[in-house]
């Protein structure tokens, strides 16, 4: 928490940067009224404006691609499941397109470099969804969602000492996102013990054990904000 | 820094322990280093009592997480107080203050309590607030503190100043560093032994129950901090007393009862923090238990049996029990694992940090103005903090 305060006032600087029309929407994606044949001609965009359409058009891309691979899970044969997800993946490069430009327009647009990183990890670009996580979280290292898609990349690269590193950040700063992140180390472990690759066993065996032993923790610990929910 | 009239006081540093979220702070009571170090040197300062003999560390001894080690505090006079001394480690997140007070919620006036008490006599000022102003104001420091940690107040030396010092001190006294921290959010998966590890499960089995009233992060009732939804205070009946088979608990420890006087409040007190308990001992509101086995064995036989004297009555069977307190079977192994548990939750830093301890055993401190996120004083040289057996 401490730790967020120092960063509020490190993100808050870097907005000193930001021209007024994207620091008043804190640098995060917002809808602009676009103009009416009635309206005299829009000023020219600035690259930060242009920055946030790129950004939006890219989420779209995005969350197609997310609900064809949905429907791909749930496909009936395996044709229409492979069908789907190549579909998917052409949604995915589509916004991997529109993200990258909202990135090179506006260098401090983290929310952009952490939806990047994401769409670049679904079509297995992991070494590059790192480097943009690794942005986005030097742009603002209080942005969990960065530091949870990044830990999801360290695994598919198969870090796991690092993955443990940003699970115990989110456990103090974001419980929801460190127990999203927690589900995917099972999926993870369960990947490698039929699969364990270039991996020693042991270090399969450890990591699920540490798994284990964390989620055991977390079940026994609300966070300080689920605690004001109970009710006794 | 630049010597500008009265600049804003910088955000203060808080340093806080992973997990922990930033106190909440009146408004009219922003945190700054010069009140801290003001309030810090009047809770150690016998001027405050009207003999001189007592300060606020006469009931809240650092080397014991801020308490006294006596079953019933005891007054500047020597007159017994009805409870015990609570700790004040994390006191800035209590949702309420002092063991059955749901109308006590600011440390500003708390502070006045044993101040101005009459019934009983804690600090014995009641009546004399004068003569303390006036013995601060001769003061060779004081005059100078009050006005370096409040520059807007033309008359610096004043109760409510005084009360706004201590209260901001008080809130600093923060405990996070416990062996069970360290494995909770370092991830330091040897600070507890396999013992305590399985006291842990057992302390929060649905079984025990036990984090149902001892929760959160400071393992206590109901918190408050920067950002929380307000949350209602909870007090409960643990089953200690059960005079006449009502439910009754002694006339001077009635508990929430005193305060409402509705039956179902009986015996009825705030669960305390249990961070550092294993320092805090005689336990419970009126220091009716010596040892944590003995507070153990009372939980798991769901309530105290006081067997005769004008005490007696079998709590287990009280109508005003909690229903949380069921009483449960656990083996010698068991209860010397949550015992474990339990002492897993010391914080030896807090004890012996210098920073809480009596300035008088530190390096001089200056009057002048610090600048934002100043170290509070010097470390203090080896010094006595005792760790109890
Ligand atoms: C005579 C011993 C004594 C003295 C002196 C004393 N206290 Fe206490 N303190 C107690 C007792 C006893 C309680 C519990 C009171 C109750 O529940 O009614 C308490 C409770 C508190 C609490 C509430 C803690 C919590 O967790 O709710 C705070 C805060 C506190 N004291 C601060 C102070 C300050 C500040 C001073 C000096 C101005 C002071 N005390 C002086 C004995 C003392
Ligand atoms: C129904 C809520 C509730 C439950 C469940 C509960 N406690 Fe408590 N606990 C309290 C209250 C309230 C007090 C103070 C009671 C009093 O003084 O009358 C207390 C006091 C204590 C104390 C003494 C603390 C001190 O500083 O004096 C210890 C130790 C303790 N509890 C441990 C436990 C353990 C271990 C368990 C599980 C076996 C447990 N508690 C379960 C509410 C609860």
């Amino acid at each position: 928490m401490q730790r967020l305060l120092g960063i509020a006032v490190l993100v808050s600087a870097s907005f000193a940067f930001l021209p007024p029309a994207l620091r008043a929407s804190g640098g995060s994606s917002m809808p602009r009224p676009s103009g009416t044949s009635s309206m005299p001609p829009a000023p020219r965009k600035t690259p930060e404006q242009e920055a946030v359409d790129h950004y939006n058009a890219g989420l779209k891309y995005r969350d197609k691609a997310v609900a064809l691979q949905k429907e791909a899970a749930q496909a009936g044969s395996e044709k229409e499941r492979a069908k789907l997800e190549k579909k998917a993946q052409k949604e995915f490069e589509k916004a991997i397109d529109e993200l990258r430009t909202a990135t090179e327009k506006n260098p401090m647009f983290y929310q952009a470099c952490s939806d990047l990183g994401f769409a670049l990890r679904k079509t297995g670009d992991y070494a590059g969804a790192l480097e943009v996580y690794d942005r986005a979280v030097s742009l603002n290292p209080a942005y969990s969602p960065a530091i949870e898609y990044r830990a999801e990349a360290y695994l598919g690269l198969d870090r796991v000492e690092e993955a443990k590193k940003a699970y115990m950040a989110l456990f103090t700063g974001d419980r929801g996102r460190a127990d999203e992140l927690l589900q995917a180390m099972k999926g993870w472990v369960e990947k490698r013990r039929a699969e364990p690759g270039t991996l020693a066993p042991d270090t399969v065996q450890e990591f699920s054990r540490w798994v284990g032993q964390r989620e055991e923790l977390a079940g026994q610990t609300p966070s300080v904000s689920e605690l004001q929910q109970r009710k006794w | 820094m630049t010597p500008s009239a009265h600049p804003p006081p910088p955000a203060y540093e808080w340093r806080l322990p992973p997990g922990f979220p930033v106190p909440r702070v009146p408004a009219d009571n922003p945190m700054t280093p010069a009140k801290v170090e003001l309030g810090r040197r009047l809770f150690y300062d016998r001027v405050l009592s009207g003999n001189g003999t007592y300060a606020c560390s006469s009931c809240h001894r650092q080397e014991l997480a801020f308490t006294d080690g006596r079953a019933r505090a005891v007054g500047s006079t020597g007159e017994p107080h009805p409870r015990g001394a609570l700790s004040l480690a994390n006191v800035a997140y209590g949702a309420t203050l002092t063991w059955a007070d749901p109308r006590l919620a600011r440390l500003e006036d708390q502070a006045r309590v044993p101040m101005f008490n009459e019934h009983p006599v804690e600090l014995g000022l009641s009546g004399r607030e004068d003569e303390l102003l006036r013995r601060l104001r001769a003061d060779e420091d004081y005059p100078g503190m009050f006005t370096v940690a409040f520059p807007e107040d033309p008359d610096p030396v004043s109760l409510e100043n005084l009360t706004r010092a201590i209260a901001s001190f008080e809130r600093t006294l923060i405990s996070g560093d416990s062996p069970y921290d360290r494995l909770l959010y370092r991830d330091e998966a040897g600070a507890l032994s396999e013992s305590a590890k399985r006291g842990m499960r057992l302390f929060f089995s649905e079984r025990l129950n036990c984090s149902r009233c001892h929760g959160g992060f400071t393992l206590s009732g109901p918190v408050a901090f920067e950002g929380a939804r307000p949350i209602a205070p909870t007090f409960h009946n643990t089953g200690l007393y059960n005079l006449g088979g009502d439910g009754s608990y002694p006339a001077d420890n009635p508990g929430l009862f005193g305060i409402t006087g509705l039956a179902e409040d009986m015996g009825r007190f705030r669960a305390p923090t249990l961070r550092n308990v294993e320092l805090t001992a005689p336990y419970m509101h009126d220091g009716s238990m010596r040892t944590l086995a003995e507070v153990i064995e009372h939980y798991a036989r769901g309530g105290r049996v006081v067997a005769d004297g004008p005490l007696a009555g079998d709590g287990r069977d009280s109508p005003r029990k909690s229903e949380l307190i069921r009483g449960f079977d656990l083996d010698e192994r068991g209860k010397a694992d949550l015992v474990e548990f339990l002492k897993s939750l010391t914080d030896r830093s807090f004890v012996g940090d210098p920073r809480f301890g009596d300035p008088r055993f530190a390096a001089p401190h200056s009057a002048a103005p610090r600048s934002g996120g100043a170290r509070l004083t010097a470390p203090r040289p080896a010094g006595p903090h005792p760790a109890r057996p």
